[in-house]
């Protein structure tokens, strides 16, 4: 049974900060998170720069008695066991790169068995789309011509479209993303997120719900998609 | 002649003419062999090769602003020479330079650290022949330490790469000894400099604890030299995961990086947490290892700023930390409770403040668990 998942617009560390705060008060106090930069962090300096950015992030959220501690998965060939721990933070980057890899290696299964049982997630724009139903809402990111845009599809036939600004070519573009393909698409801004557990899909901030030509506004955070 | 375009980019490099230059040939499965009649020559060869001067080491600890918090590579020097607004092109340099690199943290085994010197010999505004040249200087580094030219072979990528804000593409030509990787040279056609020029780069780059590992033949001596009475056959890597976290904090201790919430300080609290936890079957001396680890930096031109009790002082006392975070773990996970309390206290404190306000189950959980004093 899904516990909670947490599913943000992406975005700097101080944009998403309340959003994040969310998913940081789920945790134990003495917590251990396994963060997964592969979707940006393909060279050696890059995956140092997201080993700090992620320590950057805890540190904003290391108030009161909080003891938390993180590892990192790479691509490397051991698999990690997520039982180990509290949490699995994916981050952003190169979204159909971010799944190639985590179906190649098999931990895509089971971050999904993680998930049903019980296991926290908190995805952050391409791992918040991967969550979603289809990939087609970063189409242009299909960068080596993948055949497959499915997605996990853990939140109801949604998909999901990050970093959303509201703008006119941004609004244009879901619609017509959503009309061609038939999707569901819940645009985040980036200090909005989604919650999901075993009943509902709740809003956190304001979100953008996109089916066909209707666009539907949610600003009241707690509110439920249906 | 055949050119390597990256798509969309006007990168260019003539790949026929580096392999034919380099006396390589090309084997079906991609990688390059070494002409045996050229490198057999090697010590003619080597002579006429350019030395380039060694200069004084970066700190470990990044200032504000760098790409990283802690150095990870001799090249990051470019980000110094910036800084101080000197002209990049033209620059030739030899660094011998420790660095940190956090993304191993939970990956050591034996042959891999989180700490290492880093040689790096670079060339800004160098041109396809310089690079070839240190391509050969670095080829023949390794002919020294074994001439068997069936050993060695190597792979030619091109890597899109990122320092900061600064994106570049990457000709990366790595050297195979036995199938281990011991050095690479990378060059770069266009990099981009904070004045908005662009300039080519050409670097070699080996480290030295993996060098030396891969040509002791691995075997039958350890990665980390100086700790070979804690080794044993059948568990290197155990220890290679014990010794690796104290190493480190230790070149970050001797940098004046306190144990803290916030980077560096954070960083040095992962490490110190990892060794108390990996150390806990072993219980080897934090005192000896330490003042291996000191021994070695020291060795290796790191200029300490905290002397060993110093640096064993605040060793001991982010320990007991350590110990207590583990001793609230435990009874969260046994006991499904939340305690709150001052994880900084020392350990005797600790305790006591939880045998006073807590139940049963949980004085019982912490009854079970192993304590060590640190205060001494």
């Amino acid at each position: 049974m899904i516990n909670k998942l947490f599913l943000s617009g992406g975005g700097d560390i101080d944009v998403s900060y309340d959003f994040d705060e969310l998913f940081f008060c789920s945790l134990p106090l003495k917590a251990s998170i396994l963060y997964i930069p592969v979707a940006m962090a393909t060279t050696m300096i890059k995956k140092e720069a997201c080993f700090d950015w992620f320590s950057k992030l805890i540190f904003h959220h290391s108030i009161n008695d909080r003891n938390i501690d993180f590892s990192m998965w790479n691509n490397e060939n051991d698999l990690p066991n997520l039982y180990n721990y509290d949490a699995v933070y994916i981050g952003g980057g190169n979204t159909y790169r971010l799944l190639s890899i985590l179906e190649k290696t098999g931990i895509l299964n089971a971050i999904k068995e993680y998930i049903y049982n019980g296991g926290i997630y908190y995805g952050g724009s391409a791992g918040a789309i991967i969550i979603g139903r289809n990939l087609l809402t970063v189409g242009e990111e299909n960068l080596e011509n993948y055949a497959s845009h499915i997605g996990m599809n853990l939140i109801r036939d949604i998909s999901i479209f990050p970093h959303f600004s509201n703008s006119e070519e941004q609004n244009d573009r879901i619609k017509n993303i959503s009309k061609i393909n038939n999707l569901r698409i819940v645009a985040l801004p980036e200090d909005s997120g989604l919650i999901i557990d075993s009943k509902n899909v709740s809003i956190y901030g304001s979100v953008y719900l996109y089916e066909q030509e209707k666009k539907t506004f949610f600003h009241t955070s707690g509110e439920n998609i249906k | 002649m055949e050119s390597i375009i990256i798509k969309e980019k006007d990168f260019e490099f003539n790949l026929e003419y580096f392999v034919s230059e380099m006396k390589l040939s090309k084997q079906s499965d991609g990688t390059y062999l070494l002409d045996e009649n050229y490198f057999k020559k090697q010590n003619e060869c080597i002579d006429l090769l350019e030395k380039f001067p060694l200069i004084e080491l970066d700190s470990v600890l990044r200032p504000d602003g760098d790409t990283t918090i802690f150095t990870t590579a001799g090249i990051q020097h470019f980000e110094t020479l910036e800084r101080e607004r000197i002209v990049l092109e033209g620059q030739k340099f030899t660094i011998v330079q420790p660095v940190v690199r956090s993304q191993f943290m939970d990956k050591i085994k034996e042959g891999y650290s989180t700490a290492f010197i880093n040689e790096t010999i670079a060339h800004f505004g160098s041109s396809a022949e310089d690079f070839i040249n240190l391509c050969k200087q670095m080829i023949f580094k390794s002919l020294e330490l074994d001439g068997v030219l069936q050993k060695y072979y190597l792979t030619i990528e091109v890597i899109d790469d990122r320092w900061g804000d600064k994106k570049f593409t990457k000709i990366v030509v790595t050297l195979y000894y036995n199938n281990d990787e011991v050095s690479e040279g990378l060059f770069i056609d266009k990099f981009p400099q904070k004045n908005g020029q662009f300039l080519t780069v050409s670097e070699i780059c080996w480290g030295k604890e993996r060098l030396n590992w891969v040509y002791r033949g691995k075997q039958d001596r350890p990665y980390f030299t100086g700790f070979e009475e804690f080794y044993k056959i059948e568990n290197k890597d155990d220890i290679a995961k014990v010794i690796d976290p104290i190493r480190t904090a230790t070149l970050m201790l001797m940098q004046g990086v306190v144990p803290s919430h916030k980077d560096p300080g954070f960083r040095l609290r992962q490490l110190i947490k990892r060794f108390f936890e990996r150390n806990k079957p072993f219980l080897f001396s934090e005192k000896q290892l330490l003042e291996l680890s000191y021994d070695f930096w020291v060795e290796n031109q790191v200029q300490g700023i905290k002397d060993k009790e110093e640096i064993l002082d605040l060793l001991r006392k982010e320990m007991m930390r350590a110990q207590n975070v583990y001793i609230v773990g435990c009874i969260e996970k046994e006991v499904g409770k939340k305690i709150k309390i001052d994880v900084n206290l020392d350990t005797n404190e600790f305790v006591k403040r939880i045998y006073s306000s807590s139940s049963q189950d949980i004085i019982g959980v912490i009854k079970n668990i192993d304590l060590k004093k640190y205060d001494k």
